[in-house]
Order: C-alpha cells, then structure tokens, then sequence
C-alpha cells in the first residue's frame, strides 16, 4: 500500500479523523500491512494489548468465547486503546474472511507522538467527543432510571 | 537494557564504546536503550551513527526523540558533522527545535530561514514557540519579507482550490489538501504578525483557530483591523473569509481570474517550494487518477535528493503505471 492509500485509510478512521494529512504522513509511514487467512485468530482475550489495527479489506469478527461482540469491516479500527494504555484484550479478534490489517505497535506509536504533539491534538479530541457522548448516555439512563 | 539505563544516568562519558555497539543491536528494545543513552548523555562522536539509524522509516521518530533529550547543545555539535548530513536532516533538526529551547537552536532556525521551502512553516512555528523577536533591522526585514510571501501564497492557493474542475475524480481529496495549505499559510502569517508587531492579541486569535471556536473569530477579525497595517489585515482577512467560506465570491473570483498557471505546473514548476509534501503527493495521485499522463511524464526527471519519501513512492508508483 502506498503512504498516500495509508493516510487516506487513517483519515476515514474515528481516531484520526480530525489530524492534518500531513502529520499523518509521519504515522503512516510506522503503519505495517499484515495478511492473515480466513479463521485465524488475530489476538486472545486477555493478551497484552500493544497494537492497534485498521480494516483494510476483509471482515473481523470481535468476540468472547462464542459470544459475537461485532462485526468489523472496510475502514473500521479495533484494539485503538492499546495505542493509549497497556491493559490486556478485552475480547479477542479473528479475521471472517481473507482481510489485509494495517498495524501501527504502541512503542512507534510513542515515538511519533514524541516528536509530533499536534497527532496527541487530534486524538485527545476524539477522546474526549467520545467521553461526552458516553456522558451523555449515562445520565439519559439515570432520568430513565429516576 | 538495564547496563544501559544505568549507564545512561551516568554523568562520564566512559561508556562511548559499549552504546556504539549497541546503537545497532538486532533487538528493538537495547537498539532503543542505546539511542536514548547516547542523546541523553550528549556524545557527540556518536551523532553520526545515531543519524545514519534515521534512514529507516520505523527508527526515525525514536532519533528524533532522542535528539530531544540531547537538547540545545545538539545544535552547537551538529556543526561538526559533514554538511551533506546536516541537508538530509535538516526537516527533522527543525521538528527537535521547535521542542527545544535556546540559544543554539535558534541560530539554528535562523540560518535556516534563508530559503523558503515547504520547511520554512515549520521553522516559523519553532521560532514563535520561543518567542522570538526580531531584535535589528535585518531580521525585521526577513520577517517582514515572508509575511508578504506567505500572503501571497495564501491567496494564491484559494484560486488553486477554485480551479480543481479539471480533476474530476478524487476532487474533494485534492480541495481538502488546498483547504489545508491555506489554512497554514493563514497561521504562520499570523504567527509572523505576532512575532514582528508584538500583539497578544494575535497569539489569542491563534487560540481561536486551535479550538476550531469558529464564531468567535469573525470578531477576531476585527481586532486584526484595528491593530495592523490596512494591506496586512486585508490579505488575512481574505484568507479567513476562504477558510470560513470556501464558496466563489466577487473577490475570490478576481482572485481566480487573475491567476491561470494550472495547478500541477503551480505544484511542481513556478511555486514548487510552497507546497507541503502531501499536496504535491496528492496531485501527482489525483492527476494519474484523472488520466493527465503529459504532466505526469513532465516529472519524470525532476528528483531531488532531499525529497520526502511520501514524494518519491508516490512519483514511482504513478509513472510505473503510465509506463
């Protein structure tokens, strides 16, 4: 994949969506393809978490045991907290077709972020869209409650 | 590792030998250790073995964090490397010193203001993060200079971002790289104005555009009236209106008219060094998509040595496929 394909991909992303294309050159250029086959596990639940994935082709399947948590496909991320924190998998994650990942690892991650604080900008926004929004379902559920 | 993080904390420099052999050891993490020890404990003999690891894409951003750690004094010891290294790295010696505070780094920043190019932003965002002011009336001059450049570019590009209908596939792409480039243009201009008229006011504005607080910059706007020259404040305020309202008006339409230069030739012939490494990456993209072979093939031999990787792939990959 081209950088340029790479940069459009992190563009389309939640976490990225709000970054200059021209700093995401820099995380493109850590963004690793990866191939995996059709049924195979891509992590476990309970391993360590340093990576984080995007959904170049194919489908991933996001689950606990048999439990099917979601359905990912084209352009969608999993494992983006891995980036941020070192906590173990949640649930574990296998590809549902041939699927072609991009994976950028936690200590490259770091790096660039080092050198690069307006990407921390772009992502700290993401974050915290995210966090208002889930505050925002919480205290609907507590009027649902009351 | 835990040799190295001992010998890193160490103030003498006994240990030159042993971080040598281990700034290219096979495992990630002691390569890691060695680079971070050897920028921490400011060997200068090192720096050259320290740079050559940059040329790998996946070490590069672990030098330029190391670098950080070495600190103002790393701009006094990079004289001492051969210049063609200092060239190479210079967009990555700019990164460090917008981190850096100092005498070195500054003179550093100031030397290197002398050639406009796609770096010279990030030299003025580096400047400005130490709060420079231009001190004698040559400095002044240089100041004043790119400001009235950088406005010219700036308003250059809104016809660039109005003349795109030729490239019908992947347009919106190429309008948000434009849209970008105008806006940066818009800030360092900004940033210039604050470092040669001395306004905080200016610096607020800047906030403003950070927090995206969009309503409340139109009553910035009135501030940049008040507290700059007419034809300063005019050209800002006419990359402002753009970026709030991209839209053909009956100024950027006489903005348009008057500028006809197509916009690959714009990109890569008579404003080459004013366009940011993704722009000039997404033209040479969008024009294979849309079919423009002649002008892609016009680029065939116009390679630099210091051009961006993204640059390089993308201009071997498009004429691999026109071939």
């Amino acid at each position: 994949m081209l950088i340029i394909e790479k940069i459009l991909l992190l563009k389309n992303s939640d976490i990225f969506k709000t970054c200059n294309e021209v700093d995401l050159i820099d995380i493109a250029s850590i963004c690793i393809e990866n191939y995996f086959d059709k049924g195979v596990n891509i992590f476990k639940k309970g391993d360590e978490g340093n990576c984080m994935y995007f959904i170049h082709s194919g489908q991933v399947s996001i689950h606990d045991g048999q439990h099917q948590l979601a359905v990912l496909s084209e352009n969608e991320i999993f494992g983006e907290l891995s980036l941020l924190d070192a906590e173990s998998r949640s649930a574990s994650a296998t590809a549902l077709a041939d699927c072609i990942l991009l994976k950028i690892e936690q200590d490259l991650f770091y790096d660039v972020v080092a050198t690069n604080s307006d990407i921390l900008k772009g992502i700290m926004r993401t974050l915290c869209k995210r966090l208002r929004e889930q505050d925002r379902i919480t205290v609907e559920m507590k009027k649902n409650i009351q | 590792m835990l040799a190295i993080s001992i010998i890193s904390e160490l103030k003498h420099v006994q240990f030159t030998k042993a971080i040598s052999s281990l700034i290219n050891d096979k495992d990630a993490s002691v390569k890691r250790s060695a680079v971070m020890a050897a920028c921490k404990l400011k060997i200068a003999s090192l720096l050259p073995l320290v740079m050559d690891i940059s040329r790998h894409h996946k070490d590069k951003y672990l030098v330029i964090k190391g670098l950080q750690q070495y600190g103002d004094k790393l701009f006094e010891d990079i004289q001492l490397l051969p210049k063609d290294i200092v060239e190479t790295y210079t967009p990555d010696f700019i990164k460090i010193a917008s981190n850096i505070k100092g005498e070195h780094s500054k003179r550093f920043l100031l030397n290197s203001m002398g050639i406009l190019n796609y770096q010279t932003n990030k030299t003025i965002h580096a400047l400005w993060i130490q709060n420079y002011q231009p001190e004698d009336a040559k400095s002044m001059d240089t100041m004043q200079e790119l400001l009235n450049k950088y406005l010219k570019i700036g308003i250059s590009k809104i016809s660039d971002h109005l003349n795109t209908v030729e490239y019908v596939n992947e347009k919106e792409i190429l309008k948000s790289s434009l849209m970008s480039e105008i806006k940066t243009d818009l800030i360092v201009s900004l940033k210039l104005c604050s470092m040669i008229y001395r306004k905080k006011q200016i610096n607020r504005i800047l906030e403003l555009i950070e927090a995206e607080k969009q309503h409340k910059i139109y009553n910035a706007m009135e501030v940049l009236e008040l507290e700059l020259p007419k034809k300063i404040s005019r050209d800002l305020i006419i990359l402002f209106d753009f970026i709030l309202d991209p839209t053909e008006n009956k100024t950027t339409a006489a903005i348009s008219k008057s500028d006809t230069t197509p916009l690959f030739t714009k990109v890569y012939f008579s404003d080459s060094f004013t366009y940011n490494p993704w722009t000039k990456a997404i033209v040479m993209y969008c024009s294979w998509k849309n079919n423009k072979t002649e002008d892609l093939k016009s680029i065939r031999q116009k390679q630099e040595t210091t051009e961006p990787y993204i640059i390089k792939e993308t201009r071997d990959f498009v004429l691999n496929e026109i071939n």
